[in-house]
Formats: C-alpha cells, sequence, structure tokens
C-alpha cells in the first residue's frame, strides 16, 4: 500500500479534461471553474526570484523520505548511450539513434515506462558493441589507455583480471563480485586460441556493452525499516543517478572515488557532490538539452545558417542565466539582451552588434524579451506554411504550463487549418470555427494563446499582416484566459510568471526528467509541490532548484512500483 | 585481427566453461529434405495516397482487368521490370469510416494521417489518432503459422530512416505488430539487417561456407555470458523490473539460437531445402541520413540532403535481404515499410518534383507527381517480386511461386469525411493494394476490381494463399477471384 504523504497542494494545474466533446475544466482539488483560478493565489510557487517588492519569507520544508516517488530499471536513451560510450571508451562516434529504436519523446527521451525490450535493441545493442570495440582496438594509444596494463604475451591472466575487474567498474557503475569476474575471465580463453590477447579483450567489451547492467540503470538498494516498498540506494546508485541527472553519462572517476569512499550516503554529501558536478561543462550541455526538448527547439526547421544561429542564440542565454550570471530561472523568459549577431538581429528586426560574431546585444523597444521572443520557441507549433494559434497555444499549455489537454474526439480534423469563410480567409474568421459547439471548451482554453503570438511568424519574424493574406492585419492580442490579456511573447511571458505557472512547470518537467517518468501520481506531485514551494521561497535559481531536488532524501531513496 | 579458421571441436574444446548448448532446429537437421518448398508471405507499406486533392479520377488502376491489365503510369514498373504476369493489384478498395457513430469492422476514424495503416495491417478497427497498433499484423499471423523454425520467423523493416520533420515517426513508422497487439519496433539500418542475418555465416560473398571462425566464436560467447548475467540478475529485481528484464532475457536468448542455427547449420549455414548457396555483400556503412527539411523564408527548400536518406539504395539492399532470407530459408515472412505515414521523404532526388511525397497530394503536385510517386514504391516492389523469381525451387518452380505479396497505401483518392471534400487525397476511397507472387494460386499478377471491399481483405485472401485461414482482425472474407 503506499502511503500518500500529507502535504498541501500549493499550486493548482488547470486541468483540462476533453468529455462528451468539450472541455472541463477541473483544477486540481478545486470545482470545476474554468481557468479562472490558474491566477496567482496563496500557496502557488509564485516566486519571481528577486522581483523587487516580493518580501523574503521562510523556507519551505524540504522533502522527506516517506514522499520517495516510485522508480524502475532505466535504460540509457541513445544520447545516453552515446555519451557513456564517449565517456567509457574514450569513443566520440555516437550514433547509436540510427540502429537502436526510437527513444519515444514525452516530451523527453528517457521515459523508461515506454521502453520495451525487442529484437531490434537486443541486434542493435550487440552491433553497436562490435563497432566501439573494433574501434577501440584499431587505436592502439587509446586501447593501452583502456585496458590499463601491458600484457606479457596472449595470456596473460593477471593483466586481463586487472582489466575486467577495473574496467567492469567503470562500465557497470558498479564493482564486480569475485564470480562475475572468474565468469568475464573465461572470455580469456579465446585470445588463447587467437594467440592474440586483444581478442580477449575484444570479447570482454563487448560482453559488458552488451550487460544489462551496462545497458540499464538498474536500482536495488536496501530495504528502509519503518518504510515498507522503499529502499536506501546504495553510493555507487546514487552515483549513477547524479552522473545521469547533470551529465547524461557515467559517473567519473572523482564520482566512483567518492562512492568507493561511501561518501554518497546523505543528502547533504549528495548535494555538495553535485554542487561540483554542476562546475562540469557536462552540466551546462545537459540542461540546455532539458531546456531544448521540453521548450521543444532541440530540432530547428530552419535553414541550417539561421537554425544554428538561433541554437547558438538560446544556448547562450539559458547559460548566462542559469550558470554565469547565477540569476533566477524567470529570467531566462524576462532578459532585456539577446545574444545574436547581424544576421540573426537582422532577422529580428533589432540593431544588431556590428559584426558576424554572437554578441550580447538589447532588444531595445521591439517588445521582445527572452525566450519565448526568440526564434527557437516561436518555430514550435507551426505548419509548413504559417503558424498554426491552436497548435502554439496547444504546446503552450501542455509543455509550458503543465497543463494537460486530451487530445481532440475522434473525427475531429486537425491536419488542416480551417477553411477560409466566403471570401474572408483571415485567421481569425477561419479559427472561428472553433468556438462552436464541442469544439469551444478547449479551443477557447488554446487558440486565444496562440493568437497573442500571431504577429511573429514561424521563424520568429515580426509581421503585421498574415503572410498570405496582406488584406488580413493581425493584431497580435492574446489571452491566458484566468489570467489576463497579452500582447506577444514577452508579455506572454510576464503573465505566465505572474500566476506563476512556469515556476510550476519547470519543477514538474525536472521532476519527470529526473525520473524518467511522465505520467506523475500523486507521491510525485507532492514531491514537486514541496519543491516549487521551496524554490518560490528562495531565489528561484535553476542550480538551487536542481540541488534541492539531489539533496532532497527522495534523492537517495527508491520506492519499489 | 586477421580471421582465421578453427575446427568446431577445437573451438568447443577450448571454449570450456564458455560453451553453450545448441537448441535443436529445423535448420539443424541433416540435409532434411522438404516435401514441398515452403510457403513465403510479404507485407509492404507505402505512406502516400494515391491522387491529389480536387485532381480526380487518378490514373494509377488500369482500366483493364485480370491478367492482361494494361500499363499505367503508377504501376509502369512492373513491366519495365519485365513482372507483368507476377505483380498486378487489386483497385476500387475502401477503408470504411465511423458514421453516424458506428464504427464499421475495420474501419477507422475519419481522421486521416495515423489512421489508415492500423485497419489494413490488423483489419482491425482504429479508434485513436495514434497509430499505435491494438492487434497483431498479417505478418505476424503469418509468421506464427508458417515460420516454423526458421532463424528468424519474421523480418520486419523500414526503408525511410527519419520522418524529415523531427523525430523518426513514432507509431507512424511501424507496420507489424506482434501477437500481442503491441507496434513492433522495424531494424532500419541495412548494416543491422545484415547483422541479423548474414553475419554469422563465415564466408564472403559469393563463397562456400567456411568453417567456424574466431569471429563467430567470440560472439557466441559474449552472447552466452550476456545472456547468463541477465538470467543472474533477474531475481534480484523488483516485480516490474523483472517484468521487463525478462523481456530482455527473452530477446538475447532468441539472439543466441539464432546465431547458433545460423553458424552451424548444414553447409555452413545454408539450410537445406534453400535455393541459395551464397550470402549477399556486406552493406558496409549505412547511407547518412538525411536532414529534417528546412524553412527558409516562406518556403519549404528541398534539396538532395535533406529529407533524403538514399532510400534508394535502403530499398534495394533491405530488398535483396528479403530475397536472400526467402531463398535460403531463414525465414519466410516479411514486413517492410518502405515510407513512413504522412511521407515526407522529398522526391527531389527520386523524381524532380519540388516536394515531399505527402505535400505532393496537397499543394505541391498534381495526380502525375502522385502516380510517379507510388509508382517509386511499385517499382521496389517488383523488384522484389523479380529477384525472388530468380531463385529456383526444388520442385521446379521458383521462390515468388512459393510466395504472396501485398502492398497497400495510406490513402487513396476520394471523399473525405473530415473535410467533406468530394475529391481528396485524404481519403480512404479507390484504394490499391499492390499483389505479387502465386503460393496457393493467388493471381498476384492480375487487376482485380474490388469495388468497396477492405484492402485488408485482400491481405487476408494472400494470408489464405499461404495457408493461414486465421481471420485478420475483424476480416474474415477473401476476395474473389484473387485466388485461382
Amino acid at each position: 500500500m503506499r502511503l500518500i504523504p500529507a502535504v498541501s497542494r500549493p499550486w493548482s494545474f488547470v486541468f483540462l479534461v476533453l468529455a462528451g466533446g468539450s472541455c472541463t475544466g477541473v483544477i486540481g482539488d478545486t470545482p470545476a471553474t474554468g481557468l479562472a483560478s490558474a491566477a496567482p493565489g496563496p500557496g502557488r510557487p509564485s516566486g519571481t526570484g528577486g522581483t523587487p517588492g516580493v518580501a523574503p519569507v521562510p523556507t519551505a520544508a524540504a522533502p522527506t523520505v516517506d514522499m520517495t516517488p516510485p522508480a524502475g530499471m532505466r535504460r540509457l536513451s541513445a544520447a545516453e548511450y552515446d555519451a557513456t560510450v564517449r565517456d567509457l571508451l574514450g569513443d566520440p562516434a555516437g550514433g547509436s539513434n540510427l540502429v537502436l529504436p526510437d527513444d519515444s519523446r514525452t516530451p523527453f527521451d528517457n521515459d523508461y515506462t515506454n521502453q520495451t525490450s525487442s529484437k531490434t535493441l537486443v541486434e542493435g545493442v550487440e552491433l553497436l558493441a562490435a563497432d566501439a570495440t573494433g574501434r577501440l582496438l584499431k587505436d592502439t594509444t587509446r586501447r593501452a589507455r583502456v585496458v590499463g596494463c601491458q600484457p606479457a604475451g596472449a595470456k596473460d591472466d593477471a593483466c586481463l583480471k586487472s582489466f575486467v575487474t577495473s574496467f567492469g567498474r567503470r562500465a557497470l557503475r558498479r564493482p564486480l563480485a569475485d564470480d562475475e569476474v572468474t565468469r568475464f575471465l573465461t572470455l580469456g580463453s579465446l585470445g588463447q586460441m587467437a594467440n592474440d590477447f586483444y581478442v580477449s579483450v575484444n570479447a570482454v567489451v563487448r560482453a559488458f556493452l552488451q550487460h544489462p547492467s551496462f545497458l540499464h540503470r538498474i536500482e536495488l538498494g536496501t530495504p528502509v525499516a519503518g518504510q515498507p516498498g522503499i529502499y536506501k540506494l546504495s553510493d555507487d546508485e546514487v552515483a549513477a543517478r547524479l552522473s545521469y541527472l547533470l551529465w547524461g553519462s557515467m559517473p567519473s572517476a572523482a564520482l566512483f572515488d567518492l562512492a568507493d569512499r561511501k561518501r554518497l550516503e546523505t543528502p547533504d554529501a549528495v548535494r555538495a557532490a553535485a554542487t561540483d558536478m554542476l562546475t562540469d561543462p557536462r552540466a551546462r550541455d545537459r540542461i540546455k538539452r532539458f531546456h531544448a526538448m521540453w521548450i521543444g527547439f532541440e530540432e530547428l526547421k530552419q535553414a541550417p545558417e539561421l537554425a544554428d544561429a538561433m541554437r547558438t542564440e538560446t544556448g547562450a542565454l539559458i547559460e548566462r542565466v542559469i550558470f554565469d550570471d547565477r540569476r533566477p530561472w524567470q529570467d531566462i523568459f524576462r532578459m532585456d539582451e539577446t545574444f545574436v549577431g547581424d544576421a540573426l538581429a537582422k532577422h529580428y528586426g533589432i540593431t544588431g552588434p556590428g559584426g558576424t560574431q554572437p554578441q550580447w546585444v538589447k532588444w531595445g523597444p521591439s517588445g521582445r524579451r527572452g525566450l519565448l521572443s526568440q526564434g527557437s520557441f516561436l518555430q514550435v507549433g507551426t505548419k509548413a506554411n504559417d503558424s498554426s494559434p491552436t497548435m502554439r497555444g496547444l504546446f503552450v499549455r501542455r509543455n509550458l504550463f503543465c497543463q494537460p489537454i486530451a487530445p481532440p474526439p475522434p473525427g475531429v480534423n486537425t491536419d488542416n487549418v480551417p477553411p477560409a469563410v466566403g471570401a474572408d480567409a483571415c485567421k481569425k474568421t477561419r479559427y472561428a470555427a472553433h468556438d462552436q459547439g464541442g469544439c469551444r471548451g478547449c479551443h477557447d482554453q488554446i487558440d486565444p494563446v496562440g493568437f497573442g503570438l500571431e504577429a511573429y511568424d514561424k521563424e520568429g519574424r515580426f509581421r503585421t499582416t498574415e503572410a498570405d493574406h496582406p488584406e488580413c492585419p493581425i493584431s497580435g492580442e492574446g489571452e491566458i484566459v484566468g489570467v489576463g490579456r497579452f500582447k506577444g511573447p514577452a508579455e506572454l511571458a510576464a503573465r505566465a510568471l505572474e500566476a506563476g505557472l512556469l515556476n510550476s512547470c519547470v519543477v514538474e518537467q525536472l521532476h519527470r526528467f529526473a525520473s524518467g517518468r511522465t505520467n506523475l501520481d500523486d507521491l510525485d506531485r507532492a514531491l514537486v509541490a514541496r519543491l516549487a514551494d521551496r524554490a518560490g521561497k528562495k531565489d528561484f535559481r535553476f542550480d538551487t532548484l536542481m540541488l534541492d531536488l539531489i539533496g532532497s532524501p527522495t534523492f537517495v531513496h527508491r520506492r519499489e512500483e | 585481427m586477421t580471421p582465421f579458421r578453427l575446427s568446431r571441436r577445437s573451438v568447443l574444446r577450448g571454449l570450456g566453461g564458455v560453451g553453450v548448448a545448441l537448441p535443436v532446429m529445423e535448420i539443424m537437421t541433416p540435409t532434411k529434405a522438404y516435401a514441398a518448398p515452403p510457403t513465403r508471405f510479404v507485407m509492404a507499406y507505402g505512406g502516400s495516397s494515391l491522387g491529389h486533392d480536387g485532381a480526380g479520377p487518378m490514373t494509377i488502376p488500369p482500366k483493364v482487368t485480370g491478367p492482361a491489365w494494361e500499363s499505367t503510369k503508377g504501376m509502369a514498373p512492373v513491366a519495365t521490370l519485365g513482372v507483368h504476369g507476377h505483380v498486378g493489384l487489386v483497385s476500387k478498395l475502401k477503408v470504411p469510416w465511423i458514421e453516424n457513430g458506428t464504427m464499421p469492422p475495420g474501419g477507422r476514424t475519419t481522421a486521416f494521417h495515423g489512421g489508415t495503416l492500423v485497419p489494413q495491417a490488423t483489419g482491425r478497427k482504429h479508434t485513436s489518432r495514434d497509430a499505435a497498433a491494438t492487434g497483431p499484423s498479417a505478418d505476424q499471423i503469418v509468421a506464427e503459422a508458417i515460420g516454423g523454425t526458421t532463424i528468424q520467423k519474421s523480418l520486419v523493416y523500414r526503408v525511410q530512416p527519419v520522418s524529415y520533420a523531427g523525430g523518426t515517426g513514432g507509431n507512424r513508422g511501424r507496420l507489424s505488430s506482434g501477437l500481442a497487439g503491441k507496434s513492433m519496433d522495424p531494424i532500419v539500418s541495412p548494416r543491422l539487417a545484415y547483422q541479423s542475418l548474414f553475419a554469422s555465416f563465415g564466408a564472403p560473398a559469393g563463397a562456400a561456407m567456411p568453417a567456424e571462425s574466431i569471429d563467430q566464436l567470440l560472439r557466441k560467447s559474449v552472447l552466452s555470458l550476456v545472456k547468463g548475467e541477465t538470467e543472474r540478475l533477474l531475481p534480484k529485481l523488483s516485480s516490474a523490473d523483472k517484468l521487463r528484464l525478462q523481456r530482455h532475457f527473452d530477446e538475447l536468448r532468441d539472439l543466441e539460437g539464432r546465431v547458433l542455427a545460423a553458424s552451424t547449420g548444414a553447409a555452413g549455414g545454408i539450410p537445406p531445402g534453400a535455393s541459395c548457396t551464397s550470402r549477399p555483400a556486406d552493406p558496409a556503412a549505412d547511407p547518412p541520413v538525411g536532414a529534417n527539411h528546412s524553412i527558409s523564408g516562406d518556403q519549404l527548400t528541398f534539396t538532395a540532403t535533406a529529407g533524403y536518406s538514399n532510400e534508394e539504395m535502403r530499398a534495394a539492399v533491405l530488398n535483396e535481404f528479403i530475397a536472400m532470407a526467402f531463398a535460403c530459408n531463414l525465414s519466410r515472412v516479411a514486413s517492410i515499410m518502405y515510407t513512413l505515414t504522412q511521407c515526407f521523404m522529398s522526391m527531389v532526388p527520386l523524381i524532380g518534383v519540388q516536394s515531399d511525397l505527402h505535400e505532393m497530394g496537397h499543394s505541391r503536385g498534381n495526380n502525375d507527381n502522385m502516380a510517379d510517386g507510388v509508382a517509386w514504391h511499385v517499382k521496389h516492389f517488383a523488384t522484389l517480386a523479380k529477384r525472388l523469381a530468380s531463385f529456383p525451387e526444388t520442385d521446379g518452380k521458383t521462390v515468388l511461386d512459393c510466395t504472396a505479396m501485398v502492398m497497400f497505401f495510406e490513402g487513396g483518392q476520394g471523399f473525405d469525411p473530415e473535410t467533406g471534400r468530394a475529391v481528396d487525397a485524404h481519403s480512404t476511397e479507390n484504394m490499391i493494394v499492390v499483389t505479387g507472387g502465386h503460393a496457393g494460386g493467388f493471381a498476384g499478377g492480375s487487376h482485380i476490381v474490388a469495388s468497396g471491399r477492405h484492402p485488408a481483405e485482400v491481405v487476408f485472401t494472400a494470408m489464405n494463399a499461404v495457408g493461414v485461414t486465421t481471420p485478420l482482425g475483424d476480416i474474415s472474407t477473401p476476395v474473389a477471384g484473387l485466388r485461382a
């Protein structure tokens, strides 16, 4: 039986449920009242991170062990697999995603509840292992570094044992038991038959790269007295949790050393280790990728030069706010500068830095601020030929506000935009079709958000009329129903921040990313609420939020599913 | 490392504790002769409709029925490749949709993309917008029935590696579904397909099979070790994780069995009764995967590198593997998804049209372009048929004579219940299923008009032709005239 901790629900989710062809607003525990109660209120994590006038409040209590959410065995995503092979073998080849089955995006690529083994997986892993080992053996310098000893001949049991023990500890992210080492050493007979020590190395490396404990992050732990179903993770299991969350890869030598010395036993020790790990460049890449998958700019549809410039721009913003300036996370959405060269500045219609190399320049009177004003965000929710107010609004509601919205009922056309009404082909008129009948319940919540971004085309350029219909003016006015009206991405971000919608969602999405589960239950929500509450009462820095999550007792425990 | 050969006896002696038990499989029995050649089954798919919005009627189906049907633009490769008589089609098919709240057998929602594959592949009603299957696909039902103890009970391939609109397509990139009804991951990499089928054979392409090499031995030893370690881990896991790892263990065990069987069969891996004597060439590296389509200004730009991953070569290679697997009796069933549902593959390098396949049915093409897009699929399907016809069977027939082949498409052309338009690419009226082969009297080379019949009924007829009468979902009526 799962015990639900008695915690408050300090913030509410707007939960749009499609029933009988219409949306019914159900907000957390409160009666259905539409979106009105999405406005900021007591308990919502409205911490705006240093906003003037917000008085400091006592820090909320940290999560407790009984809030530990369920956790299951997680297979390395293709990105994690590539990074792990890079760090384990010094092999940057990558490309496993072209051989392994798809990682589903929800929006993250690591939801273990969607992972199922298959023929394609086991055969793909076998092929990748052979490829990586082949590259290793051809590179004698790298081979010597990985093997760690110089064999005296084809049969060198001591060297092979040393290699199996040390490499296995890194590959499986835990020390090998003696009987495991013995079993791996049987592969030494192959080298003897071939009269080549490295035939044995070949077999050992390939076996480790296909080992279930390499391919999966398997957590066992030890039962916690008085906490049925909860297990305390070993130091090695904690090290792997840390490294895959913060780096998307295996632990470093220093982290293995901490685990070996049992220095990852307490939340404080884990938090200290994580603090160090955040200084590693891999942490920057990992946190940028978290935002890219969440906010939808991992794959940009623009021409390569423009896409690269946008990716650089957004990455620089995230790095600056989180790592360089260590600002409140919300500044990602309200920064008044952006990192562009002249070409992208011209694209946006702002004054550039005077060269091709990107520099920080002011958004100025453009009305733009922060990430939502950048092309990397404004390209989401678009059709091939134009932006779609519905798709943009849906993306904002689902991804940025974490409001689950049921799909339209069977038979509803979502592939084509609404047709022109007589001679009037303007979007406002066409999309008015959504205001009718059963469509209205959901689209009243979705489309006004998208219309507030309409003054920015699918590449993020400002416009005043529709591309294909210059006779159709764009007002650019939108509304988060129940929160307030806005005009453009900067005001959308401001309204969402004021209402605490982004604050809530970033914690929820971070928990999804960290736990590898998309569908959250009451335990997850309780934990997320507690973390969001704490962040809202501090400065809401993203690194602090991550450290709060990592430094929680729940991070070093797992609950049996 | 230079491969060298060892006798099997010395290999097993040297293995010591790493030796593995060999499962008894049909292909390992000595020189077993087949009373009659086995039957085979191919299910293929193209993620395209057949005609353009508002520009009917399409010109793909011939007017003449029977074996002497005339060539059309969409079916032209059949004549070009000289397989007229072996490849044909059934036309005027229709996947019905929900109307007045009633879902017909094998019906679909009115949502088009993502809603039409499952009814055709499984014969089941499909009520979701997601393309995830809810029942077994025809190929998997057939594989269970006729796969016997072949090394690969079925081959599940996909040619188009990614969607070119972000990601790899999810369930829109999965044609087959297992007996439990779950969509299956296809093999997309030609290299992996080769590894899966042929890497256990020790000889170079075209050469006789040799004694076991150290590479083969190493592969088997590693798999045995990994399987053992997985098995040891299972009891330590929670019940939920145990289920997950058990599935992985089962797959490892199956892989080990396939590797063992492939390397220990008669003649070094070629099963008795096979029509092949050698394996195909190793395709080496996979072709690079093309970028997503890029947006430049207000235009989608279609270049030779964006939206294209040399699907031409990928299709040819995977087709060849299917043919060789059939001829070598390594497998008897294959599914091959040439293009993803709502296919965004560029048509520039294939037919020179500045569009992807999907948009060619809407704003960037015409009926002739759509026929050319269909013809690209037909070309590869017909090439596979031709290759199968090149392998003689023991009784004087060919492998194609013992095969039933079907290829269906995402849509046809006609009424679109979503928009109410009478002539639309988003329609499941006027669909075709391309057919091939002659197993069980299958009239794969004929043109048959089956007005209003479900495409899955054609698939079901092909199943019947290889001796499988299990209903395909809601479908249990064959198409008259499609079998002699």
